[in-house]
């Protein structure tokens, strides 16, 4: 069949650009190989150089070529596409087109290669002895990498390398649709997940993938120190490389915590989800190897270590792709998967990117420089690699729980192996974040400790000096003091009792105190080199929000108890029903009220009034959020609900968390109910002045008016008599009123009416006729239908996260003092070569 | 022996340590039968929403916003009543799976907390309906 308007030609293109990309990644690979092993011979190393930048070079641009025709057909919308019309629609605003680029796995991949490409060619710009084996390394990942995205079907069936984002979508799915030759006018994209439709999709996943990138150049400086056998000169091009990786890398953690903070309706920045957790690991493992790194380039220690830490930070990157990538996690993370069926792809990347370098460990093992002196506890060097092992143990430990579905998936193999059936059926622990708590707030306590000490103490000592003692025994005599004269009250006043977190405050003020104090008395302030001492300084202040914003975080929308459940676990009481226009309290003396709504395109937002008052009733406290939610519209004025963003309030010392959502989130909005029109008319009959009432009001007849009714239903005619009657609407116990003006006409002798709807209050009056009792006594005949009111309630949760601006500002300290050691060590590197 | 091999010697063994109690955390995933006999502790449990007339989906936040009650049926096939201390989740009715944390209290199951997996895109379905609309507009 010829389908009409279909664009063919960009899938063409691009699809043969990722085959271009995938060889020449190949020649890149097995050039540069050449070149390194070649490495004696000036002459023969630089032809088979020259070989290899043409290689990368052509790999580089496939790549870009790639991601440029991927936009292109996505900014086009041409829904031909199944990548396209599964990740963007018509009404998709273009600043999201981002986020739905890497929203599919293939975007993800492409992200990813494209930071290789780029941090490669940095690495060849510098045009030195470490290019070839370094991006022969390269080669290699992006080799696998790219395989990813290939899409070369072999085989009868599925069996395939690769998910080519350039598929038809005529060739995934199967639909009658695709019987017509003009399909592509009658279909519009499915659209972009809600849940990411928000600025943070847009930066996060781009610095998140930097960061996976960046883990790449010290391995791959790794494996070239042991593949040239240079096992001391590698470390120090590594050793800056880790730096920039630990700042971005930790950056695009931050703003993944950051996002769920601020837009996402889980309450919390950090949750231990093994999503978080896998990109987690390899950024404490990155910055173990930053310190034995620095270890091994100021004394004669830790190049084994450093090797090791630098493999396996890129290894554990790889393994959280497969973790994250594979649907292994499926059952244990709230993050949404989709399976590409790459396992094999995936463990066979795996495999190559950590036999590779075993192999050539185990080779080189003998000649790696050790020393068979040990470090004297007094050096820096020996609290340093203490340090890293503590950092390592973190990672064995967060590892050992996240790869649980890991773990049930190989005993079940074995057990088929050996012909039994599943065995396992290990469960994560109940509650995740209490679990990995418990155990990581040690390791808290030991870094904390660990790098307030090691800072005083100094690299190759191996004794301590009557003066040195002196000077440390003042420094960390003081420190201790002062850090206890602050821990103490300060803890007494937070009214935390647990005596652990007591000990984490005091190790994070501990290590802040002891930072500063070097900062002055060693650096004599000079900032320039204080990128450590910055650092650790940020690691302290983030335990201490931690601990604050943790331990102290709490509902104050707990004016509901559940009465069913509420022996069980109280804590889970957070949400608080709001009816419009009327205040609710709630705990903490607060009093919140939804006063308002409005829509704004696909969002509606409710404004919350919280209000504070002291116990003798004056008001302390006033703030508003709004809170909205996404929604589509379907017909007969109903929603489909499909996320919730809450909005915070901010102050210094804490935040409030607030997150609205509407009544109709909670029903099926395709089950309609037609109760309404089935309610019965009841008649009043009264006089002028009387009262009478209703199931919840009661209603006096005010007055006749003689105002025509604002209603198209009635035109005047010559001979009419129009009545209308004024009537006070009065809520029970309530002096304010609604006012109803139901209308009633006589023409040509006929009594006829027009009911009158208060739909606030779900009532409908009907002034139904005049009964003449006397000369001058009328009474009049009111009939009152009640349905029920409009809905107009949304669900609260309100938490207050008391220093939680700790947490931001620690972590962004850890990463400015990252990035100063960064630029302190380049610098350094610049210094020395006009030495030269 | 060295200093640096006792130290190593007793990081490893404190390792070993903190990682058996640390795996003392895990559980296996349970069923309805094992949580009726051990009603003291929690249970993570596997299982389908089951709704039909008699097995309703009941939220109603102006009795109680935080709890809602559906029914669940086990790996082994038994149906019980759940009620989940929270807020109904999105999209709940679609789970294809649903993990429960909690304990028996009487003849119903108290979850403080749940794990839904959700068919991630309804892009066959939404494919369905654009056919449906073809078909109307001819």
């Amino acid at each position: 069949m010829n389908y009409e308007g279909e664009h063919l030609w960009p899938g063409i293109i691009g699809h043969s650009l990722i085959v271009l990309a995938f060889v020449s990644s190949l020649l890149a690979l097995w050039a540069y190989a050449g070149a390194t092993n070649s490495r004696a011979d000036l002459a023969k190393s630089r032809d088979w150089k020259r070989i290899g930048r043409w290689g990368f070079g052509i790999h580089g641009l496939s790549v870009f070529g790639v991601i440029g025709l991927l936009f292109y057909i996505m900014i086009a919308r041409y829904y031909e596409y199944e990548y396209v019309w599964g990740h963007t629609s018509d009404s998709l605003p273009f600043q999201y087109i981002f986020s739905a680029f890497w929203e599919g796995q293939e975007g993800s991949f492409l992200l990813w290669m494209f930071w290789h490409v780029v941090l490669g060619f940095v690495v060849m710009s510098r045009k030195d002895k470490w290019e070839a084996p370094v991006l022969a390394v390269f080669g290699l990942v992006q080799a696998f990498l790219t395989s990813m995205i290939l899409g070369f079907y072999f085989g009868e069936g599925d069996d395939r390398i690769g998910s080519n984002p350039f598929v038809l979508l005529r060739n995934v799915h199967e639909a009658p649709i695709f019987n017509m030759p003009n399909y592509l006018q009658s279909i519009e994209g499915s659209g972009l997940n809600p849940l990411l439709q928000n600025y943070w999709m847009t930066i996060h996943p781009p610095t998140l993938f930097l960061g996976f990138a960046s883990t790449l150049v010290p391995f791959a400086f790794a494996i070239a120190g042991l593949w040239t056998r240079e096992h001391k000169a590698w470390i120090k091009p590594a050793l800056t490389w880790s730096l920039f990786s630990g700042a971005i890398l930790g950056t695009g953690i931050l703003m993944g915590g950051a996002w769920a903070y601020e837009a996402l309706s889980f309450g919390g920045y950090w949750a231990w989800d093994p999503v978080e957790n896998a990109s987690l690991v390899p950024w404490i493992i990155m910055l173990a190897g930053t310190h034995t790194a620095l270890v091994a380039r100021n004394s004669p220690h830790s190049i084994r270590s450093t090797y090791l830490f630098f493999i396996l930070s890129f290894v554990l990157i790889v393994y959280s792709t497969f973790l994250t990538r594979s649907g292994v996690l499926g059952e244990t993370s709230v993050h949404a998967f989709t399976e590409m069926g790459l396992e094999w792809q995936l463990i066979l990347f795996m495999g190559a990117v950590s036999i590779w370098p075993l192999v050539l460990y185990v080779k080189a093992k003998k000649e790696i420089p050790a020393v068979a002196k040990e470090e004297s506890s007094y050096s820096r060097e020996f609290w340093m690699f203490v340090g890293a092992l503590v950092l390592l143990f973190s990672s064995v430990l967060i590892t050992a729980t996240t790869s649980i579905p890991v773990w049930n998936k190989l005993a079940d193999a074995f057990s088929s192996l050996l012909g039994g059936g599943d065995i396992t059926n290990i469960a994560p622990p109940e509650d995740e974040v209490a679990h990995h708590n418990r155990y990581q707030l040690w390791i808290g306590v030991l870094i904390g400790f660990l790098s307030g000490i090691s800072v005083l103490l100094r690299y190759r000592s191996r004794e301590i000096s009557a003066s040195f003692g002196r000077f440390l025994g003042i420094h960390l005599g003081g420190v201790f003091l002062l850090s206890a004269l602050i821990t103490v009250p300060l803890m007494l006043w937070s009214s935390i009792v647990a005596w652990q977190y007591w000990l984490l405050v005091g190790s994070g003020i501990f290590t802040v105190i002891t930072n500063l104090d070097y900062i002055v008395s060693v650096l004599r302030g000079n900032i320039k080199v204080a990128g450590a001492p910055v650092a650790h300084i940020g690691f302290g202040l983030l335990m201490v929000g931690v601990v604050f914003s943790g331990a102290l975080k709490r509902p104050i929308s707990e004016g509901f108890t559940s009465i069913e459940v509420n022996d069980i676990n109280p804590q889970s009481n957070k949400n608080v029903l709001v009816v419009k226009g009327q205040p609710v309290p709630i705990a903490d003396g607060y009093t919140v009220e939804y006063s308002r709504d409005w829509a704004e395109g696909n969002q509606q937002f409710f404004e919350l009034k919280f209000t504070k008052k002291d116990p003798a009733g004056n008001i302390i406290e006033e703030f508003s959020t709004s809170p909205n939610v996404i929604r589509d519209s379907l017909p007969k004025g109903k929603f489909k609900f499909r996320a919730a963003n809450p909005n915070t309030r901010h102050y210094f010392e804490k935040d409030i968390f607030t997150l609205a959502i509407p009544h109709w989130a909670f029903e099926d909005p395709e089950a309609s109910k037609e109760e309404e029109e089935a309610a019965k008319w009841e008649s009043h009959i009264i006089e002028q002045g009387d009262t009478f009432f209703t199931a919840s009001h009661y209603v006096v007849f005010d007055k006749i008016g003689t105002e025509l009714p604002q209603n198209e239903a009635y035109q005047f005619q010559e001979g009419d008599i129009p009545i209308t009657a004024i009537l006070k609407v009065y809520e029970l116990n309530s002096d304010s009123f609604y006012l109803a003006k139901p209308f009633l006409y006589i023409r040509d002798n006929r009594p006829l009416n027009i009911p009158f709807e208060l739909k606030e209050l779900g009532l409908d009056f009907r002034f139904a006729q005049v009964l003449p009792e006397s000369k001058d006594r009328m009474k009049m005949q009111f009939d009152v239908r009640s349905h029920s009111p409009e809905k107009a309630y949304v669900v609260v949760q309100a938490l207050v996260f008391p220093g939680i601006n700790w947490v931001w500002i620690g972590s962004i300290m850890m990463m400015i003092g990252l990035l100063m050691g960064m630029f302190q060590r380049m610098g350094k590197i610049k210094s020395k070569k006009l030495e030269i | 022996m060295k200093k640096m091999q006792i130290l190593a010697l007793i990081v490893i063994a404190a390792a070993i340590g903190v990682l058996i109690t640390q795996a003392s955390d895990y559980q296996s995933y349970g069923d309805f039968s094992v949580a009726m006999k051990e009603i003291d502790r929690n249970h993570q449990i596997v299982g389908q929403l089951v709704v039909d007339d008699a097995r309703p989906i009941v939220y109603n936040p102006e009795k109680d916003a935080n709890a809602f009650s559906f029914y669940m049926e086990d790996e082994q096939g038994t149906i019980k009543k759940v009620v989940a201390q929270m807020a109904k989740p999105q999209d709940f009715e679609r789970s294809e799976q649903i993990v429960l944390t909690g304990r028996m209290q009487g003849s119903q199951f108290i979850a403080n907390d749940m794990q839904l997996k959700c068919p991630s895109k309804y892009q066959d379905q939404a494919l369905q309906s654009q056919k449906a609309r073809q078909v109307v507009s001819k």
